[in-house]
């Protein structure tokens, strides 16, 4: 068995080097990573963003992190030089889809970029800077699934200002607690109702409205029904904790996405406590 | 245009996918619900056949690669293997809309397994126990009760390396000892059940 391990180990070694390549990558999924930055020159005690561009084939798509009923949350790992630190991955607005009859889905089709901010520490030596790699994986689906990975990896030195991050940032959700929010916040229910209620009062109609939850291992969310009539959005989530799961049954995080009726698309970040204590 | 078709495609998710998914299923703690399906060799098999034993529920697609990675590795038939001699049931079920009788007896061929699999193609025992997932998994004590709900490990990815931890074997290993099952639901992985549409 252990034999059989290595050798299955050993292999996935060579077919992953296999898979490195500068910058870009493409498998059977028809999905295509890229390595991107927002900078043409890493520089001493800056931030840097630092993502993932993925070119997603016609009618296929891939995961939030909240992947929904089924499916699988996109993945990237990166790996910096020392003293670099990562932020964590951030997320533009997803779409939600069908994935099969009753199944919900939240992703991305067309293009995405999943970009961290990196911190670089002071007094680096830019000549002395070496490469930075991306592990990627991916579940593409379009009726049927397939699994993608690879590893990507780009000179720090050879950086240069991708124009997708000319528009990534209006694809990001608002953090919650932000302040002049366009809309005031109520939440009723928790997890003894076995519902949540989300009530949005805005200043006029704000357009289509879709909510999404952001992931958890220890909730599960059951149907979910949103209306609006006039400036009041419900929100209303059946909602029940995993028994015996592991992670936090307290809060419920989750984005609320409006699009306009010119096609805006705007997110915001809400949290809600799920219990008394 | 993009925009309004955009706009028609969130009413639509929101009419399609809000209602189906209402009440959908067994919880921990409910009663098996009965069902009868014919199997890979196109003989009626019914969960009250059964009656008095511990069964797993196992969903299959055999062209979800998260089922091919277990397949490949051994996961299920190991673990049938493993606790057949504590007299358990294991019944794989597949609501694959386009996978009827002779497709599943092609699978159960290829893959030399002792354990039936029942054919689904409506959808009807998929929905009945709310599947979502291939595989999601479940278990039934012997006084036909569902005692566990979710996924097979904690290892969606198939990357994490030893040790894993496979929720099935913990819960039945719990079951046998006569005790409850200490992680009862667990988040299911894998592709979206191919329902009929």
């Amino acid at each position: 068995m252990s034999l059989c391990r290595s050798i299955l180990l050993t292999t996935m070694c060579i077919l992953m080097a296999l898979l490195v390549s500068p910058a870009v990558a493409q498998d059977e999924t028809r999905v295509k990573a890229r390595l991107v930055a927002d900078t043409v020159a890493v520089e001493s005690g800056s931030t840097v963003r630092l993502g993932v561009h993925f070119e997603i084939e016609d009618g296929w798509h891939i995961y939030w992190h909240n992947p929904g009923g089924a499916g699988l949350a996109t993945d990237v790992q990166f790996e910096l030089p020392d003293g670099f630190v990562a932020g964590p991955l951030q997320w533009p607005l997803p779409i939600a889809f069908i994935q099969s009859e009753g199944i919900p889905g939240y992703g991305y089709e067309d293009s995405v970029v999943l970009a961290a901010e990196i911190t670089v520490p002071p007094d680096i030596v830019i000549s002395d800077l070496g490469k930075v790699r991306a592990e990627v994986s991916w579940l593409a689906c379009k009726g049927v699934c397939v699994l993608g990975s690879a590893e990507i990896e780009v000179s720090l030195a050879e950086l240069d200002e991708d124009p997708v991050f000319r528009t990534w940032a209006g694809q990001l959700p608002v953090a919650s607690g932000t302040e002049n929010l366009p809309f005031t916040l109520a939440v009723t229910g928790g997890l003894s109702e076995g519902t949540i209620t989300h009530w949005l009062r805005w200043s006029g109609e704000p357009g289509a409205v879709e909510w999404f939850p952001s992931p958890s291992e220890a909730l599960e969310i059951g149907e979910v029904r949103i209306r609006t009539r006039g400036g009041l959005t419900k929100i209303d989530a059946e909602v029940k904790s995993r028994k015996g799961a592991s992670g936090s049954t307290a809060e419920l995080s989750s984005l609320c996405v409006v699009t306009t009726e010119d096609g805006e698309r705007r997110g915001w970040e809400l949290t809600a406590k799920l219990t008394n204590d | 245009m993009k925009h309004i078709m955009r706009t028609l495609i969130i009413a639509l998710v929101a009419a399609i996918a809000t209602p189906a998914m209402a009440g959908d299923g067994v919880s921990v703690g409910d009663t098996a619900p009965a069902f009868t399906l014919a199997d890979s060799a196109g003989n009626q098999v019914s969960l009250s056949d059964f009656e008095g034993k511990i069964v797993v529920l196992e969903w299959l697609n055999p062209d979800c690669p998260f089922v091919q990675r277990h397949y490949k590795a051994g996961t299920m038939k190991n673990l049938a293997a493993q606790y057949a001699g504590e007299g358990l049931v294991w019944l794989t079920i597949n609501s694959t809309n386009y996978m009827d009788v002779a497709a599943n007896a092609k699978f159960k061929a290829e893959n030399d397994l002792p354990y039936t699999i029942l054919v689904d193609q409506s959808g009807k025992a998929g929905h009945l126990y709310g599947a979502k997932t291939t595989p999601h998994m479940y278990i039934i004590d012997g006084a036909g009760t569902v005692v566990y709900i979710g996924a097979i490990d904690d290892d969606p990815r198939g990357n994490k390396g030893e040790p894993t931890v496979n929720y099935v074997s913990v819960a039945l290993d719990e079951v046998l000892a006569g005790k409850s099952v200490t992680t009862a639901e667990t988040k299911p992985y894998g592709c979206s059940v191919k329902y009929k549409k």
